[in-house]
């Protein structure tokens, strides 16, 4: 399945907002394979950063009981899903 | 009663001011504060807010200078609103004018007033749910708006294990506080109290509100003056630290003045118009607390929005509780300088006094232009009045017709 948003840019967006929501993260260096548990973010930074995403690309991730992932690559394809799903409708 | 006896003739706890931080119009700190009140400047000023190409413009004394960035880290700021901020500022102040250490804090009482609580982000979920129709509201929304987000933040910065609550009496909120953190102390519920109030809602949608409810100044706020009009919005925040005599004395502390008495009372007329039985049986049940007859004050620091009513029946109020004294009062009202910070005003306005009690200065009543034939005091127009000030009186009047009075001596 091919997304009309590639991966990279995904992960991109979602570190601006990782960015934007824990500023003391800037400097850090986070992978898509980073465990987002290693990084210290707090629940409640970490449902800021995923209102943040579901503003940036009017999806739905926390209402449809998607916010399960890990890491931002099972972030990164769970944006990428919905927005395919998005584009379907 | 000798001067410094820990106790009350009925065997409970006197209780005293040791530590007091403000954040006001004029800035940061208490001195800011004090020093714009004895020159006798307002720090009233035409304030916008605007809603897309919706504008309001009002008089209103916001904090000059803030940046929060300066106090907060921003894992602290994105949890915190200006009203928890300005609370933390002044705590951080009172705390340590009061000397106190870790193990004087873990067991003190943290009870403060504010009216709104969290304006500014039930103004940006309204926004963004009813504005831009987006299905979330921010996640930070219900932690930002609680009122008890402020005694949360004050008690996890410092540490304080012990009793911790918000009252909620609008205007009145704060020296409710104060009441009811001196009537804990009294009976042991804590040695030590931080209590105050604070308030941050100059925001368009508060500005509207009181707009419509014909409250706001056209121009500034002229408490007991001709040609007044109303109140100016404010906002900050004024904490005190409260604690025993005997907390005070052993630790050795600078005892600012007494809480000497408080009373309470509610107007059961109407939830706008103020009555004047509500107010006069708070002021004396005040002073019958503190054990002080009406010539034993020097000074009344007045509710004194600036409007017409409210003026018209608190000098009423006045001359029923002081009777043939109330001509040699004084009379003043800190709003006209530092605008109606509605939560915080009980705080703020009680600082002031104090302050003024050490330092033998009544605070003025600013914007004063001359004389309205209903207010017949002497309101200490324009210029603070340097006196010595052996007990005083602080009351606060608010909407829903609840009243609050603090009665506080010189030790």
């Amino acid at each position: 399945m091919t997304t009309h948003i590639d991966a990279d840019t995904v992960w991109t967006e979602i570190r601006h907002c990782i960015n934007k929501v824990v500023p003391a993260l800037v400097e850090v260096d986070i992978r898509p394979e980073t465990p987002f548990d290693s990084l210290g973010i707090s629940s409640i930074e970490m449902i800021t950063i995923v209102f943040e995403v579901e503003e940036l690309y009017d999806i739905v991730i926390v209402d449809a009981g998607l916010d399960v992932f890990q890491s931002g690559d099972e972030f990164v394809k769970l944006v990428q899903v919905l927005l395919d799903k998005k584009v379907a409708a | 009663m000798s001067r410094l006896d820990p106790f009350r003739p009925d065997g409970s706890n006197r209780v005293v001011v040791t530590g007091m931080g403000a954040v006001s119009g004029f800035g940061l700190g208490l001195a800011r504060m004090w020093e714009g009140i004895v020159e006798g400047r307002s720090a009233i000023r035409q304030t916008s807010r605007s809603f897309d190409a919706l504008e309001v413009t009002r008089p209103a004394a916001t904090v000059s200078g803030y940046e929060p960035a300066e106090h907060f880290s921003n894992a602290e700021l994105m949890m915190s609103e200006p009203f928890s901020q300005f609370a933390q500022i002044a705590a951080r102040e009172a705390i340590a004018q009061a000397g106190l250490e870790a193990s004087h804090l873990g067991d003190a009482a943290v009870i403060l007033g504010c009216g709104g609580g969290g304006e500014q982000s039930r103004e940006d979920a309204a926004r963004q749910l009813f504005g831009n129709r987006r299905p979330r509201a921010h996640p930070t929304t219900v932690p930002r708006t609680n009122h008890q987000a402020a005694v949360g933040l004050i008690a996890i910065e410092h540490q304080i294990l012990g009793p911790g609550f918000v009252i909620a009496t609008g205007c009145a909120a704060g020296s409710h506080a104060v009441a009811q953190a001196a009537m804990m102390l009294r009976h042991g519920y804590a040695q030590v109290a931080l209590t105050g109030g604070t308030e941050a809602n100059v925001l368009y949608c508060a500005m509207r509100a009181f707009d419509s409810a014909r409250t706001v100044a056209t121009d500034t706020c002229r408490p007991f003056s001709k040609d007044r009009s109303g109140f100016a919005l404010g906002e900050g925040a004024g904490l005190l630290v409260l604690e025993t005599m005997s907390s005070a004395l052993q630790r050795g502390a600078e005892i600012i003045g007494e809480i000497a008495g408080f009373g309470m009372s509610s107007d059961a007329g109407d939830t706008l118009q103020p009555t004047q039985r509500g107010p006069v049986r708070a002021v004396k049940t005040a002073l019958q607390d503190a054990g002080l007859a009406p010539d034993d004050i020097t000074y009344v620091s007045a509710h004194g929005t600036g409007t017409q009513l409210n003026d018209r029946v608190e000098t009423r109020v006045v001359r029923e509780v002081f009777g043939a004294q109330a001509d040699r009062l004084l009379i003043s009202s800190t709003k006209s300088q530092i605008g109606h910070t509605f939560g915080a005003a009980g705080g703020l306005e009680l600082i002031a006094t104090l302050k003024g009690m050490k330092e033998g200065v009544v605070p003025p009543t600013a914007n004063y232009l001359g004389p309205d034939p209903d207010c017949d005091l002497d309101y200490v127009p324009n210029e603070a009045r340097e006196i010595r000030i052996n007990a005083a009186v602080k009351q606060s009047f608010a909407f829903g017709g609840v009243n609050a009075a603090l009665a506080v001596r010189r030790i």
